[in-house]
């Protein structure tokens, strides 16, 4: 945007006097929470160059100031800062709930988790029941969007506009839902676990915009792993994140992790409900790519499952200049969808030469892995600072061309300009 | 501080009308309540409220406050809000990026037949016309998501109102009324580009409006910020019945175009001198 003078924080000052947030914090997604610039409504029609979405920061109960993609049903995205540390606090945590009826209120009092279908013995929990009839367990686990980063697709897909920010790692604590399926008694025949929470929407009965279900193969490593958790970080999980009870499903994308669950439903039959048969599929290949004319045609399509290696690059932010010869820390965080994060690499000349990054701490094969590492620009000008991983299976990532017709599984590399500046 | 204490107190209230929650298989939406003075650009304005300490089973909170801007101005609008509202806000449009008219008629499609949307033929094509005209590559024009509804009308008390007058009235003889007048500079390119800079550059010498002379002066306004200008001139171009005058087409004015105007050379006498040769 053109502008005959520039804005300075004493205009923006007033401009929030005025009433309006017209430039509400949260600017540039690269700029993270900076109030830099006036906040464009939209991007496109190329990709989304910021980091971040673009949109007002908001805060809602019990939640910090997050990115606001939508006000009704809710969705926030995390700002990219938050993203220094292997654990996102739960105020800070992205939300997305598909269907606007989703709770402001639950009385423990009456609230039972549900476990019924084709099992031997119907269960019904209160909240106190879980706490005191299992053997509560904890794992460090990243929650992502399938359609994060949705915004960086060329061309762009409708959908939640997404910038990098729909992700969060938090150490969940709960029961493994096998303990409460044994408790069950599941009977034999029984093919998968449909899932349901106390959302819904305000579309016809049966459809997918009433109700949100979600399913789990019976007999899966998924079904195995998963955990029914009442707390992120040692925290009662914000309504807005599933309160008080949220299905957490490690290395797998946030559509199976059912929020302000309530029904688990033992089916005999594969569950034909519209968020499994029609949404959140992909093309039937590891990295669900193909291409906007291969997509014109019908092409075979599998229900997206884990998640791809990916890596960030958080700090710095493309904010600063940095002046030539000054030794910086560049930071971030990578993360796998199964075999945890081996190696993670910089490069400052677009891929061609990469030097090895410091990991941090261990978490754990499906937590956030951060990293660092020092870097010297060495001249003037602008350069761009590129990062990959390779995860505990030797599998690096690529940053070969990626499309899908849901802007589901984006997993290219990061990038980050940087401006360097003369030193003397 | 007033949206904070609304928060508190909506959260008391609901505790006590002890609202036991249906049972989980039947649970009834609970609806977000909608405060309906919500400012644009919350989050400047609020912080996280801390829970009443009452001691029963419920948590709760007092809902999640809407923030949507307005969509862009134009034919069948409310059709638009007014359908796509039944299920959710209409910032599912404005955080698109821009989209072919193919791609909106799919949108519509998937709500149609996907979602269930009770919407008849008529009218989902005239959602899509509508989406067409204002969201698609070609016709989508940078309207900051808060700017306009708010801004304009603060910028018009804070600036303008204490000549122009309340409801744009004008005062007799010496200030111009902006209520049936305004619209008007916006009918051609040059009208358009003149009224930015009047509003820049100011205005000096006498002038006739619906027939009314006019022996006042309007001083140069160059110290508000270019997205202050746009709002404020989009508000008085459109309030006080001012929009049922706009020529059809007209677009909101962007900030990049008061930005653009900045180093015009205009002056409030030159401004005064192009006046008469715009028809005006």
């Amino acid at each position: 945007m053109t502008r005959g003078r520039g804005l300075g924080r004493r205009d923006l000052l007033k401009l929030a006097g005025v009433g309006a947030g017209m430039l509400a914090a949260g600017a540039r997604a690269s700029t993270s929470t900076q109030v830099e610039q006036p906040l464009p409504a939209f991007t496109g029609p190329g990709p989304n160059p910021y980091w971040n979405s673009v949109g007002p920061l908001v805060t809602l109960p019990e939640k910090s100031p997050l990115i606001q993609l939508t006000d009704r049903p809710v969705q926030l995205e995390t700002p990219r800062h938050h993203f220094l540390h292997a654990f996102t606090p739960a105020s800070a945590f992205f939300v997305r709930w598909h269907l606007d009826g989703h709770p402001t209120r639950v009385d423990l009092a009456t609230w039972r988790l549900q476990l019924d279908g084709h099992v031997e013995r119907p269960q019904q929990w209160s909240l106190a029941d879980l706490f005191q009839r299992f053997k509560p367990v904890s794992v460090a686990a990243v929650n992502q969007c399938s359609g994060n980063s949705r915004s960086r697709f060329e061309p762009r897909i409708p959908g939640a506009q997404w910038g990098h920010g729909a992700m969060g790692c938090a150490l969940w604590t709960g029961v493994r839902l096998r303990d409460l399926l044994s408790a069950a008694g599941i009977k034999r025949g029984a093919v998968h676990l449909q899932c349901e929470g106390l959302d819904r929407g305000r579309g016809p009965e049966g459809m997918g915009s009433q109700r949100y279900l979600k399913s789990l193969p019976v007999d899966s490593e998924v079904a195995q792993e998963a955990l029914v958790a009442w707390s992120m970080n040692g925290e009662p999980l914000p309504l807005l994140n599933g309160f008080p009870l949220r299905l957490v499903v490690p290395g797998h994308f946030s559509t199976y992790w059912v929020k302000s669950l309530t029904n688990i439903r033992v089916l005999t039959e594969e569950d034909k409900n519209f968020w499994m048969a029609t949404a959140y599929k992909i093309p039937d290949n590891p990295r669900g790519h193909i291409t906007p004319e291969g997509a014109k045609q019908a092409f075979h399509k599998v229900p997206i499952g884990r998640m791809p290696l990916r890596s960030f690059i958080i700090a710095p932010d493309g904010t600063q200049k940095i002046p030539a010869g000054m030794p910086v820390t560049v930071r971030g965080i990578a993360f796998s969808g199964r075999d945890g994060v081996r190696r993670v690499e910089l490069s400052a000349d677009g891929g061609q030469t990469w030097q090895d990054a410091t990991l941090g701490e261990d978490h754990g094969n499906h937590a956030f892995r951060t990293w660092t590492t020092a870097w010297t620009p060495t001249s003037p000008g602008e350069t761009e600072l590129v990062v990959r991983a390779t995860d505990k299976a030797g599998s690096v990532q690529t940053d070969d061309p990626l499309w899908n017709p849901g802007g589901y599984m984006m997993a290219r590399w990061d990038r980050q300009k940087i401006v360097v500046g003369r030193s003397a | 501080m007033k949206a904070s204490r609304l928060l508190v107190l909506l959260a008391l209230g609901g505790c006590e009308q002890s609202l036991p929650p249906p049972a989980p298989t039947t649970a009834a939406p609970p609806t977000p309540a909608k405060p309906a003075d919500e400012p644009h650009g919350m989050g400047t304005l609020r912080q996280p409220a801390p829970q009443p300490a009452l001691p029963h089973a419920t948590y709760a909170v007092a809902g999640f406050p809407l923030n949507t801007p307005p969509l862009a101005e134009g034919n069948d609008r409310e059709l638009v809000e007014q359908h796509c509202s039944v299920c959710h806000a209409t910032t599912y449009i404005t955080m698109q990026p821009p989209l072919s008219r193919e791609a909106w008629q799919a949108t519509v499609n998937k709500m149609l037949q996907a979602y269930g949307a009770r919407i008849s033929d008529d009218v989902a094509s005239r959602v899509v016309n509508y989406l067409a005209a204002h969201y698609a590559p070609d016709t989508r024009v940078e309207t900051p998501r808060n700017v306009g509804s708010d801004v304009g009308p603060a910028v018009f008390t804070r600036e303008c109102r204490m000549c122009h007058q309340e409801g744009g009235t004008g005062l007799a003889g010496v200030f111009p009324p902006l209520k049936g007048h305004a619209p008007l500079l916006l009918a051609s390119p040059e009208r358009r580009a003149h009224l930015i800079d009047v509003v820049l550059h100011g205005l000096s010498g006498e002038i006739q409006v619906q027939g009314q002379r006019y022996v006042g002066a309007m001083p140069s306004m160059s110290r508000l910020s270019d997205e202050e200008i746009a709002a404020v001139l989009n508000h008085v171009t459109r309030a006080w019945g001012n929009d049922a005058l706009l020529a059809a087409g007209v677009t909101p004015i962007r900030p990049d175009e008061v930005g653009a105007r900045r180093g015009s050379g205009q002056t409030a006498e030159l401004n005064h001198v192009r006046r008469a040769s715009l028809g005006l």
